[in-house]
């Protein structure tokens, strides 16, 4: 026992040097998760309208837009959340190929013909998955 | 009470050890699986495109925006996993402050 005492500050050190590191990155959030599998759904649906005219669209287009704007703001106010913010950074991203770059595309051109829509809606569908996945691991708390 | 302070350390070694290789190897597993399935759809969609810009149904300025989307979406996958090995790091720090403590309260005879 006097050996376990004398020792004890080692032990007190290495559990507080294990545990009291804290968490590398941001814990799992019901609300955050629930908004991208949210926005999935609504970003789908409006690129799906990029066959007809932008111009015609654009009450709905700015209604998603806000949508994921706020999204996002959610998601920079949590701590340790870098990598999600730049996921949701690269898919909204005008000047990426996502979700940003297809409507800025849909913008530029007027209208998408529709197996080019098909074909982004498969990816940018993807894209919000891989959030949607990192967010669904996250540690929950105890 | 008399505790073997070298035997205590060697068990704490042990379990942090195996707990290591078992996350290392889930962690492996995981994300082998995950960039099959994304490399298989990248796959296909290439071959699919390939296809259409040979016979024209696509065009060259469709086709290049295509793989630039493939490429923004592997680089998505790419952070998810940087994120997913950042929870299991979590998870592997907790685990280890429980072997420690429940060790450690076990050869005082605490618990």
């Amino acid at each position: 026992m006097k050996s376990f005492v004398r020792r004890f500050p080692f032990f007190l050190v290495l559990t507080i040097l294990v545990h009291g590191c804290s968490s590398t990155i941001a814990m799992y959030d019901q609300y955050a998760y629930s908004q991208v599998t949210s926005l999935k759904v609504d970003a789908l649906e409006l690129m799906e309208k990029a066959d007809q005219d932008y111009e015609a669209n654009r009450r709905e287009i700015g209604a998603v837009d806000v949508m994921l704007q706020k999204a996002m703001e959610y998601e920079r106010h949590r701590p340790k959340n870098e990598i999600v913010n730049a996921m949701w950074a690269k898919l909204y991203d005008p000047g990426s190929n996502l979700y940003g770059g297809f409507m800025e595309r849909w913008k530029q051109k007027g209208k998408l013909e529709g197996s080019f829509i098909e074909n982004q809606k498969k990816i940018i569908g993807l894209s919000f998955d891989q959030i949607a996945e990192l967010q669904s691991k996250l540690n929950r708390r105890k | 009470m008399k505790i073997d302070f070298a035997e205590l350390i060697k068990d704490l070694k042990d379990d942090i050890m195996a707990l290591a290789r078992k996350t290392l190897t889930e962690r492996i597993k995981e994300a082998q699986d995950d960039a099959e399935y994304i490399l298989d759809f990248a796959k296909i969609n290439l071959e699919k495109w390939t296809e259409e810009l040979a016979d024209g149904r696509l065009d060259r300025d469709d086709f290049e925006y295509h793989l630039k989307s493939q490429r923004d979406l592997l680089s998505l996958a790419a952070l998810k996993q940087a994120g997913i090995s950042k929870v299991r790091i979590d998870k592997f720090k907790e685990e280890v402050f429980i072997i420690i403590t429940s060790g450690i309260l076990k050869a005082t005879g605490i618990s």
